[in-house]
């Protein structure tokens, strides 16, 4: 039955093999029809059940197009056998196309692992040689399994890996509503922009009005206040904590001042308690940017359920990772529409990708100048932007977030170990401490080199380059400084002493769970070998 | 005794012939097939190579399957 043999069928086979004589047979699944040599890929099919639920699949009746087989049925996923069309004896049933796509999957799934094991495992330290980079990404062999699922599905924009991700992602964080973005800048974009929105009539940001914040920062925390038209009204910072100087916030509130726009300094809280106490006081709104701090605590609670907007970054150097993401999240239900809006082209409809009338009433809305009855899926609220990302990235932050506890964990005690470590060049470096009240999920490690230390930040890095130890700065140090900032309207309170000083002598090295305790303690001795040299 | 496998010429009349090395009276079971080409000798080379996996010796060669022998 050399040409009739189909994807899918199950078909008898001699047992063994080149056993002719008929005696014994076995069934099997056939994964392609006869290639031009007349071989196909068979996946026998046996009585005993499969130990391993990855290499195995039980057939079930309902998989079946037509009678199925008459015994417990369990297909090999990881044993596939080429053998010769000519030796198939007869068709015993054949599977329903959706139960052999089902197959499909978990034959290439099968796969996976062993490529992970090989492709992802750590390799051995090699002091000197081997990177050491500030920061990086965990991955086995969970995350590829569940993008090649979702890039399977087909849907590949925003579909049921998003829904999970961000119905877990928010229930991790314990907010009422969360939405992704595909960066973490796109996510402060979508926060700051939802504060400018017509609807909420006088509390809304408008061009001119004044938006405090640090200088000592990434610039996408700031540039959505510019590219606004608002004012950044700079405060400076605290050595140690890096953050904001929270004594210093009230003289920055002005007649204009309509919101608070601050990140948690590589994962240390803010001080959360003068924050949100002056933004009740004074009406004000607060975006707390957590791109840097996912686990990290305020008080016992997470960091971005404290303001109003929240924001996350999944970028690869992040506590977890999709390559390129992020996520909005609040506690309002009126925000929450309103920044899907903007991540959304602006439209005022709320149907997700692929859906159409959720409201029900689709041809039976008159906004704006529009006619009456125009489709609510093309009518725009806001001056909007399509920042949504694939079911593929969602399907990684997904597998990530399984990690996220251990992952923080690891930031913790990478922090506690490397604290300790460092502390007796304290007398050289600025070492940095959690604000009071706070448990951070440290993104990194940050350092500022005293006067005493014998040595200039630049030739440190330089040396601590030439060793493979990954280092980076505070970001932007003070962005009034930056090429960019030239002719922009800012305001700054008092003077950026602090910020200054993190400009030229503070930097961080790497905290991620892919570093071990050799690592961190290498880098630690070229530090300590660099500022101290007595010690 | 182990199975011979042989590619031969039909002769005139259908005739084969061939030495099969038992006792005369001795009692063997013959299966003819096409021999096609040589993809096909090369087929089943391959099909003995795996009976002899590790999973087809010891999965499928369990008595349990042998449920499978009459369907």
């Amino acid at each position: 039955m050399t040409s009739d043999i189909r994807a899918g069928g199950i078909y008898k086979l001699p047992f063994p093999f080149t056993d002719l004589s008929g005696a014994k047979a076995r069934p099997a699944l056939a994964l392609n029809p006869p290639d031009t040599n007349g071989d196909v890929r068979f996946l026998f099919i046996t009585t005993t059940p499969v130990k391993d639920p990855a290499l195995g699949y039980a057939l079930a009746e309902a998989d079946y197009a037509g009678a199925p087989l008459p015994f417990p049925s369990f297909l090999r996923l990881d044993k596939p056998f080429l053998l010769h069309s000519s030796l198939a004896v007869k068709p015993l049933a054949q599977l329903s196309d959706t139960a052999f796509a089902a197959v499909l999957r978990r034959v290439i799934a099968a796969e996976i692992p062993r490529f992970a094991a090989l492709h992802y495992a750590p390799r051995p330290f090699e002091p000197g040689h081997t990177a050491i980079p500030a920061a990086g990404k965990v991955l086995d062999a969970a995350e590829p399994q569940l993008m090649v699922e979702a890039a399977l599905d087909g849907w590949l924009t925003t579909g049921r890996f998003n829904d999970a991700f961000e119905d877990r992602l928010a229930r991790f964080l314990g907010v009422k509503h969360l939405i992704t973005v595909n960066s973490g800048s796109s996510a402060n974009l979508i926060a700051f922009s939802t504060l400018t929105s017509p609807k909420l009539g006088e509390r809304a940001i408008r061009p001119g009005d004044e938006v405090i914040g640090v200088a000592a920062g990434f610039p996408t925390t700031v540039n959505p206040i510019l590219q606004f038209g608002a004012v950044p009204v700079f405060v400076d910072v605290e050595l140690g904590t890096y953050n904001i100087d929270a004594g210093r916030i009230e003289e920055a509130i002005g007649p204009r001042t309509k919101a608070i726009m601050l990140a948690h300094t590589l994962g240390n809280p803010f001080n959360l308690e003068v924050v949100t106490r002056l933004c009740k006081q004074h009406n004000l709104w607060l975006i707390e940017d957590c791109c840097d701090a996912l686990g990290s605590t305020y008080q016992g609670r997470m960091v971005g359920t404290f303001g109003d907007i929240g924001t996350l970054s999944f970028y690869p150097a992040h506590h977890i990772t999709m390559g390129e993401g992020g996520a909005v999240f609040t506690n309002s239900g009126i925000l929450k529409p309103i920044a899907e809006s903007f991540r959304d082209w602006g439209r005022d409809c709320f149907c997700a990708p692929g859906h159409d009338n959720t409201c029900k009433k689709r041809f039976a809305w008159q906004l704006g100048d529009l006619p009456a009855g125009y489709d609510h899926k093309y009518t725009y609220s806001h001056a909007g932007y399509n920042l949504k990302i694939t079911d593929m990235q969602a399907a990684c932050g997904l597998a990530q977030l399984d990690k996220a506890p251990d992952f923080i964990a690891r930031r913790k005690s990478n922090f506690a170990f490397l604290k300790e470590r460092l502390k007796r060049c304290e007398e050289f470096l600025i070492l940095p401490e959690a604000t009071p009240g706070s448990d951070p999920s440290w993104f990194g490690f940050p350092l500022t080199l005293r006067p005493q230390a014998g040595v200039s930040r630049l030739d440190l890095l330089r040396r601590l380059d030439q060793h493979k130890i990954g280092t980076r700065l505070l970001f932007g140090g003070n962005l009034t400084r930056q090429p960019y900032f030239k002719g922009r309207n800012f305001r700054v309170v008092g003077e950026l002493v602090n910020t200054d000083r993190i400009m030229n002598d503070t930097f961080w090295i790497g905290l991620w769970p892919g570093l071990t305790e050799e690592m961190i303690d290498f880098a630690a001795a070229n530090i300590e070998a660099a500022v101290a040299p007595v010690l | 005794m182990s199975v011979t496998e042989q590619t031969l010429t039909v002769g005139e009349g259908g005739s084969v012939a061939f030495h099969v090395a038992r006792p005369a009276g001795a009692r063997v079971r013959v299966i003819v097939l096409e021999a096609s080409d040589e993809g096909l000798e090369e087929a089943m080379a391959l099909a003995r190579l795996q009976e002899g996996s590790g999973f087809a010796r010891q999965v499928l060669a369990n008595p349990a399957e042998d449920v499978w022998n009459d369907i």
